[in-house]
């Protein structure tokens, strides 16, 4: 899981341009699976166990990861972008980036300290002010490597920081993306699809179609989500806490689980000993907010790797909390194959 | 000619390659001297002195008649901007920082560092709040100090055993050609100056020098040119440049505020440079065909060249710049024929300097007192 983690976080896949992640995947998955489909959006679904008896299942994490896209290139070569999905504006700054089809290395670079003026220095630079150089002199020159519409993501290489804590970019949801992965080569007790959508961050768009295709009897997404327990483990914003276990979701900005699917997880966490918290905020969403309201409503939870501070070029986590959150969704396959869909 | 400068290029990367590979965090160069050791062990003479500067020395291949050679200094600091820790959190083992010289805090959210520790280097990056938790409000202003920290992945106790206040931190940002014969790093201020005078020196030791050539890898130049003042007394030349780089033109910047990118280094005027100095600079570029264009300073260098100066009973000084894009980032930009042309401008230099040349650099006695 980690080599493949390490790969994952350190493809090229902004939402919309997803095909080294898809790639990778149908490498590590192919041969494998009885059937797999890549469908219009670009969501790769790799359908296991296909004559097993029992509920269908689908396992989803997408493959999408926050970016930028160039919409414009001026008179002197420089790249001006636009964000693609929720990025702060504070970390782009002296960020490193690869851009579009050929990877060109770009810097995206702040006027010198020495010359601001005034009030600048407590100024945030609009992204709509920064611009990436790729060391090009002139728009020609940059038209020949570049062209608008191109994505651009984070140039950032995955490192292990110390022991079990990794940090890199995606991780946000290529944590997802690995975990599956993994659990999609074991011996599953039940018809498995899994997933792995496109477009999340920019409104869970790829989940949508992908569950109205595989019309599942129920489904478990599989996240990075926040954490901001450091440097105030104590913090009311913390959300989750890194290293206690994977986060179940009570409820988020776009879907309220499935009671009884979520009691069903609880109980397995509890029974089966595995470590588990509360996401304890309600901010943000996941694609949870889609497949739950496809094909005429469909039992959804989501299982969720806590990840200090995600959406910007270096992310961080622990891999206990993702073999925990491996452990658990193992482990309620085999609750569910046992003992049906739970009702509400 | 075109492989010409291709190698050219190649061996100026090679060289800010290993340069920007150690950390020289202002006070805290000692990784940069054990490098510049082994670069420059083909030295005559080679020292360090009480600041930490690096003083390696080529004598003249040829004494002047009936006199001493003249002596030349090149000035380059070696020293990087970064941050030092203040005070480790309780709870959470949070590094709390502040800033060795000139720092920019909103280059730093999401950034990879290093903490420089008794047991070794640590890897960390500087934390920040996702913006799902966070108000539009806070992400419309660049976080204060206080709010700033570095997280290493380990535990509070892990982290009091091996992190203590006064270590150092630096920024991580490896050597990359971008396009145009372009190169990005952290340190290129001033690893851009120290690279253009470690290529002087290694030209000037397979040439004829008439004078004696010093070149002083300079310490503490970005928490005010510290080194250089000492060094300059020890070393007393006849005349100094100092190389380092200046403000290239970006979106965001009127043109008269900055050089230009591939237009070759800049030789300064203003009251820090000395005009004869600066007319033998702008000679060897002519004679050499090598591009250079003009850098104005109304007043502060912001180099070493301004504690230079005005050493002993004054030192005539000039100064090279290399124009450079996102000063004090681990972002920054030069172009490497920029690089290599500074370099062949300051051996070039360095082979003028003869006694009738610098005759009257130093001033003159006025005829004419009572009889």
């Amino acid at each position: 899981m980690f080599l493949l983690l390490a790969r994952l976080s350190e493809a090229f896949g902004p939402s919309g341009d997803e095909a080294e992640v898809r790639q990778i995947l149908t490498e590590e998955l192919k041969g494998r699976w009885d059937a797999a489909y890549v469908d219009s959006m670009g969501n790769l679904i790799a359908s296991f166990g296909r004559q097993k008896p029992g509920p269908r299942a689908m396992i989803a994490a997408h493959m999408d990861e926050v970016g930028l896209i160039v919409d414009f290139i001026d008179d002197d070569g420089f790249l001006r972008f636009k964000k693609v999905g929720g990025i702060d504006d504070r970390v782009l700054p002296a960020a490193r980036v690869r851009v579009g089809r050929h990877r060109v290395p770009g810097v995206i670079g702040l006027k010198p300290k020495h010359l601001l003026k005034g009030e600048e220095a407590e100024r945030v630079v609009d992204s709509d002010d920064l611009y990436i150089d790729i060391g090009a002199r002139s728009k020609a020159e940059a038209e020949e490597r570049v062209r608008p519409g191109d994505y651009a993501v984070f140039d950032t290489r995955f490192q292990e920081l110390t022991g079990g804590v990794v940090t890199g970019k995606a991780l946000d949801d290529r944590a997802g993306c690995a975990i599956a992965a993994a659990l999609a080569v074991e011996e599953l007790p039940l018809p498995v699809d899994f997933a792995f959508t496109v477009q999340e961050e920019i409104g869970l768009r790829g989940a949508k179609v992908a569950a109205e295709r595989v019309k599942p009897d129920f489904a478990v997404v599989l996240e990075a989500t926040t954490c901001a327990d450091f440097p105030d483990p104590k913090a009311r914003r913390r959300s989750t806490l890194l290293g206690q276990g994977p986060a179940l979701t009570f409820q988020d900005a776009t879907s309220i689980p499935h009671r009884g699917l979520l009691e069903l997880l609880v109980r397995t966490a509890e029974e089966e000993g595995v470590r588990y918290q509360w996401k304890q905020t309600t901010a943000g969403g996941n694609d949870a907010g889609s497949i739950h309201l496809a094909a005429g409503g469909i039992p959804t939870v989501s299982i969720s790797v806590p990840c200090r501070y995600l959406h910007t070029p270096r992310a961080l986590l622990s891999l206990s909390d993702m073999a925990e959150a491996l452990r658990l969704v193992r482990a309620l396959l085999h609750r569910v194959a046992r003992e049906g869909v739970p009702s509400l | 000619m075109a492989d010409i400068e291709a190698d050219r290029e190649s061996e100026v990367a090679a060289l800010l390659d290993e340069l920007t590979s150690v950390s020289a965090v202002s006070g805290r160069e000692a990784p940069m001297r054990a490098l510049l050791a082994r670069l420059l062990s083909f030295a005559d003479e080679l020292s360090t002195d009480a600041l930490g500067n690096v003083i390696a020395r080529l004598h003249p291949t040829r004494a002047p008649e009936g006199g001493r050679a003249p002596r030349v200094m090149l000035a380059a600091h070696m020293d990087e901007i970064g941050l030092v820790v203040a005070s480790i959190d309780d709870d959470s083992g949070a590094l709390r920082v502040l800033p060795v010289g000139g720092v920019d805090i909103r280059n730093l959210l999401a950034s990879d560092v290093v903490v420089h520790t008794r047991g070794g280097p640590l890897p960390g990056i500087v934390g920040s709040t996702p913006p799902h938790l966070t108000a539009a409000k806070e992400r419309s202003k660049p976080p204060a100090w206080d709010d700033l920290f570095i997280d290493l992945g380990l535990s509070p106790e892990e982290v009091r055993a091996r992190v203590r206040p006064g270590d150092v931190v630096s920024f991580v940002g490896p050597g990359m050609r971008l396009g145009a014969g372009r190169y990005t790093a952290k340190a290129l201020d001033n690893r851009a100056g120290l690279a253009a005078a470690l290529l002087a020196f290694r030209r000037l030791q397979e040439s004829e020098r008439p004078a004696e050539v010093v070149l002083v890898a300079t310490s503490q130049e970005e928490v005010g040119t510290r080194g250089a003042a000492a060094a300059a007394h020890a070393v007393a030349p006849d005349a100094a440049v100092a190389i380092d780089v200046g403000f290239a033109g970006m979106p965001g910047l009127a043109k008269r505020e900055t050089i230009e990118m591939g237009k070759g280094p800049a030789v300064s005027t203003g009251a820090n440079v000395h005009p004869q100095l600066r007319e033998l600079l702008l000679e060897t570029a002519a004679e050499r065909e090598i591009p250079v264009q003009v850098e104005v300073l109304p007043g502060h260098s912001g180099t070493d060249a301004w504690p230079i100066q005005v050493a002993l009973q004054g030192i005539p000084t000039g100064i090279i710049s290399i124009p450079l894009r996102y000063m004090h980032s681990p972002v920054e930009v030069v172009e490497l024929a920029d690089v290599a042309a500074a370099a062949e401008l300051a051996a070039g230099f360095c082979q003028k300097v003869t006694p009738d040349r610098i005759g009257g650099w130093h001033g003159v006695s006025l005829a004419g007192s009572a009889e």
